[in-house]
């Protein structure tokens, strides 16, 4: 059987040549795109460790000196914090809020980030990890839970707290509880800090890989700290919002909002929903992914127009031959199967040839290695696919001429001949 | 000849039509995805109005300012205190203009909100801040009024020019010259009214358009490394014509050096200086990315584009020239060399090619018109209050059809060579006796 298709392709092989090379090219490309997509879908359906929908961000803005309602320094009695503050007791006021945080360099889809030094002991290498300073209501508002799946208790919380995602855990205390223990952390000079929980592994967004991070807690001193060496201009104002309440939301809470707007030289200036910042930060992923997904569309067309065509033209020359077959005593779906098995065949000579080159383009590391380890299963799972793929757009472009082909009367066919 | 070719060419096409189908549709299936490459590339780097002058014009990419202990360095580009020493008294460049990205602004005023008395509030719109100088750098069409002066821009004064779909949702008419609207808290006045820009053009789009100076917090940025680095100001700088554009960079980077010896503690020390097509290619790679690595790469996706429709178009001739056996034996038995026949079965497939381009230059005018947003990469905000994102003259113009020319010639080329050599090569007594 296998002979008798070899055969017919090797008889065939000045129009299969042409074939052959456009599925092995076309082979090789689906599948590098294959694997991107496996990881992209791999990484995209993890946890992400965090909650995002029905929270906003205010934006907060400090009038211009020139503003006519702009109060000096020497006149103003409040610090920034307590202006922020009062600022943020006004938004938790407002119908539907359940909850507000502010937080420094921490919003998940922006592009800002922080990093600080942590290290056991004095005379110890320091580390260097991405950090979110929070006040302890962020845990709640963008539901970041213990690794025990437990909502983090706010109360427990003081201003030398820091909690510790559990992939940081298991790189630091390698498999040992860090709750309770002590850490030094600072950028300058390393200060002693209570470790108060570990939570789940924090993503940056979907797409991308968990990376070790910890959570410094903002309260009461250290907020004020803080708010004076960033600067209250670069805070980051969260809230969450009751589901039922979460429609038209930026409009009515701008209209309850009202007055209410500013505080001393504070004002609200806008409101956006997280989900924005979410579309705007993964439209550059999503885009890689819809060009690579025309891309294939694109080979796979040609593909099956190639078959079609190749196929076609196939059924005329070879008229004869399946006459003589059908007189023979062949059935329709045995002329059919024929034209099917000799294009999969193709195929399948071709697969050799597109693992060889997978290998050596995993060897040369032009695959994500990172997001997911490379494994014998994920190159089979490629191959599956780009098999699948290919092997559809065949079937899809062989059958129409296979049909044609298997209404050929044999007396006729012969006749011509 | 060739009349004869074509000729006979239309003949055959009608005797075989489902050969003609299948050829034309892979070829315009070919030639409509390098066409979207290649028209995207025209829109983001062509001399396109108002951004007429792209192929001679150097924008400020970034400096590296680094302090003499060599401790430290920032990146970034410069601030207003630097630009005025360094780029202003410049005097290689025709045109200079300055212009704050909309991005910068609303980051920094929040959303933008405008309102004229009687009218609705009208909110999410872009403002760009620019110097006088930009209304040279990018030549608008002003349905009234005129832009804003050179003193009003120094002075810092509130004036403005609006889009002409926002200048009619304001007050209810497009000569709105000398008009008051409130924006975010602070009343500008009109001094002029433009054709609404496509977000496409990157550097001149924008909804409102005022001096940058009126915002205190971009000419008074305190920037970094004694006030050199900053990131908000974008300088540009069109030279007389493009063989002009190195002596620009030289005299920029003189000027820089010059400005070096003011600096106590820091030296600018390297100076990025790009023109439009790199700039939008390295928007196209990974932060960092040589142009050389992003080009080959879109390169090998182009060639991959034709090729693999090559492919199938070379099976397709294969047969064909197999078919057409005894023909070719009668030529050559009657003289017709090899170079000949070559040139016969080209000229004959050029009909097909071009067919088949012109159908795929439409399907890719059709694609970019739906998915010009993605192709383009327009941001949500600049899409949400622009009205015709592409308009005929980025298609209908001699670049785009002697590209799409071009890609069709390689293609013939590409899928007839093989066939067409190996089908020579046969002996005239193998062709005529096959039959």
């Amino acid at each position: 059987m296998i002979r008798s298709i070899f055969k017919q392709l090797w008889n065939q092989r000045r129009s299969n040549l042409w074939l052959f090379i456009e599925l092995l090219l076309v082979g090789i490309f689906v599948w590098y795109v294959a694997d991107y997509f496996l990881v992209n879908i791999y990484t995209y359906v993890q946890s992400k460790g965090f909650d995002t929908s029905h929270t906003y961000q205010i934006r907060i803005s400090e009038l211009p000196a020139d503003n006519k309602h702009y109060i000096p320094s020497e006149e103003k009695e409040t610090d920034d914090t307590y202006d922020l503050l009062q600022l943020m007791q006004r938004i938790g006021q407002v119908d539907g809020v359940e909850n507000a945080c502010i937080s420094f360099f921490s919003c998940f889809y922006s592009s800002g980030n922080s990093r600080t030094y942590l290290r056991f002991t004095d005379d110890e290498e320091k580390m260097e990890f991405h950090v979110r300073r929070v006040t302890p209501e962020f845990f709640d508002v963008f539901r970041v839970y213990q690794k025990s799946k437990i909502p983090v208790d706010p109360g427990q919380l003081t201003a030398s707290s820091i909690l510790l995602s559990s992939d940081l855990e298991e790189m630091l205390f390698s498999g040992d509880q860090a709750t309770g223990k002590t850490i030094l952390m600072g950028y300058r000079e390393q200060l002693p800090y209570q470790i108060a929980g570990v939570t789940t592994p924090i993503r940056n967004t979907e797409y991308e890989k968990a990376e070790p991070c910890l959570f410094e807690i903002m309260t009461g001193p250290s907020l004020v700290s803080h708010v004076k060496s960033f600067g209250v201009t670069r805070c980051e104002l969260f809230i969450r919002v009751a589901p039922e309440a979460d429609r038209d939301y930026i409009n009515r809470f701008t209209d309850q909002m009202g007055e209410r707007l500013t505080f001393n030289n504070l004002y609200v200036s806008g409101i956006i929903p997280i989900e924005e910042l979410r579309n705007n930060k993964l439209k550059r992923y999503r885009d890689e992914e819809s060009v690579r997904l025309s891309l294939i569309l694109f080979v796979l067309l040609n593909v099956f127009f190639g078959i079609v065509a190749t196929f076609w033209l196939r059924t005329g020359y070879r008229k004869g031959e399946i006459g003589l077959r059908k007189a023979l005593g062949a059935n329709r779906s045995a002329i059919v199967s024929q034209f099917y098995l000799e294009s999969l065949f193709l195929l399948l000579l071709a697969l050799p040839f597109i693992v060889f080159v997978g290998v050596n383009l995993v060897a040369m590391e032009y695959v994500d290695t990172y997001r997911l380890p490379f494994t014998i299963c994920r190159f089979l799972a490629d191959l599956l696919l780009t098999f699948l793929l290919i092997g559809g757009m065949i079937v899809l472009g062989v059958s129409y001429p296979a049909q044609k082909a298997a209404t050929v009367e044999p007396a006729e066919a012969l006749h011509n001949e | 000849m060739y009349i004869q070719y074509l000729k006979q060419a239309w003949q055959l096409m009608k005797q075989n039509p489902f050969y003609s189908f299948v050829y034309i549709l892979g070829t315009s299936l070919a030639i409509s995805m390098v066409m979207i490459m290649a028209i995207v590339y025209y829109i983001r780097t062509g001399d396109i109005a108002p951004e007429v002058n792209r192929s001679r014009t150097l924008t400020l990419d970034y400096v590296n300012v680094v302090s003499k202990e060599g401790t430290s360095n920032s990146l970034g580009k410069l601030t207003w205190g630097a630009l005025k020493q360094i780029v202003s008294p410049m005097e290689t460049p025709l045109y200079i203009g300055y212009y704050v990205p909309t991005s910068a602004i609303t980051d920094k005023l929040g959303e933008i909100r405008i309102k004229a008395s009687g009218s609705e509030e009208v909110h999410q719109l872009q403002v760009k801040g620019t110097d006088d100088g930009f209304w040279q750098v990018c030549s608008f069409h002003f349905v009234s009024g005129r832009p804003y002066t050179k003193e009003e821009f120094q002075s810092g004064v509130s004036r403005s020019v609006i889009d002409r779909t926002l200048a009619l949702r304001l007050f209810g008419t497009t000569g709105a010259e000398g008009q008051f609207f409130e924006m975010n808290g602070k009343e500008y006045q009109v001094a002029g009214v433009v054709e609404p820009i496509s977000p496409a053009m990157n550097m001149a789009f924008a909804n409102i358009w005022v001096p940058f100076t009126v915002f205190q917090f971009i000419t008074e940025e305190q920037g970094f490394s004694e006030g050199t680095v900053a990131h908000t100001i974008h300088p540009v700088m069109v030279a007389e014509g493009k063989k002009d554009l190195e002596k620009v960079r030289q005299e920029f980077e003189q000027r820089c050096k010059i400005y070096n010896t003011s600096l106590k503690e820091f030296e600018i020390k390297e100076m990025y200086m790009q023109t439009i097509p790199r700039q939008f290619l390295s928007t196209l790679g990974d932060y960092g990315e040589k142009t050389k690595n992003i080009v080959f790469r879109y390169g090998l996706i182009a060639l991959l584009f034709l090729l693999v429709p090559a492919l199938n178009l070379s099976g397709l001739i294969s047969s064909n020239m197999y078919d057409r056996m005894a023909e070719t034996g009668i030529r050559k038995t009657f003289g017709a060399g090899r170079e000949t026949l070559f040139l016969q079965v080209l000229t004959e497939n050029l009909l097909y090619t071009v067919i088949g381009g012109l159908v795929g230059l439409i399907i890719s005018w059709l694609i970019i018109a739906s998915m010009g947003n993605f192709l383009l990469n327009i941001s949500i905000e600049s899409s949400r209050n622009s009205i015709g994102l592409i308009d005929a003259s980025m298609f209908l113009n001699y670049h785009v059809f002697l590209w799409a020319f071009l890609f069709c010639l390689f293609l013939n080329f590409l899928s007839s060579f093989i066939p067409v050599w190996n089908a020579g090569k046969r002996s005239i007594i193998e062709c005529m006796n096959d039959k």
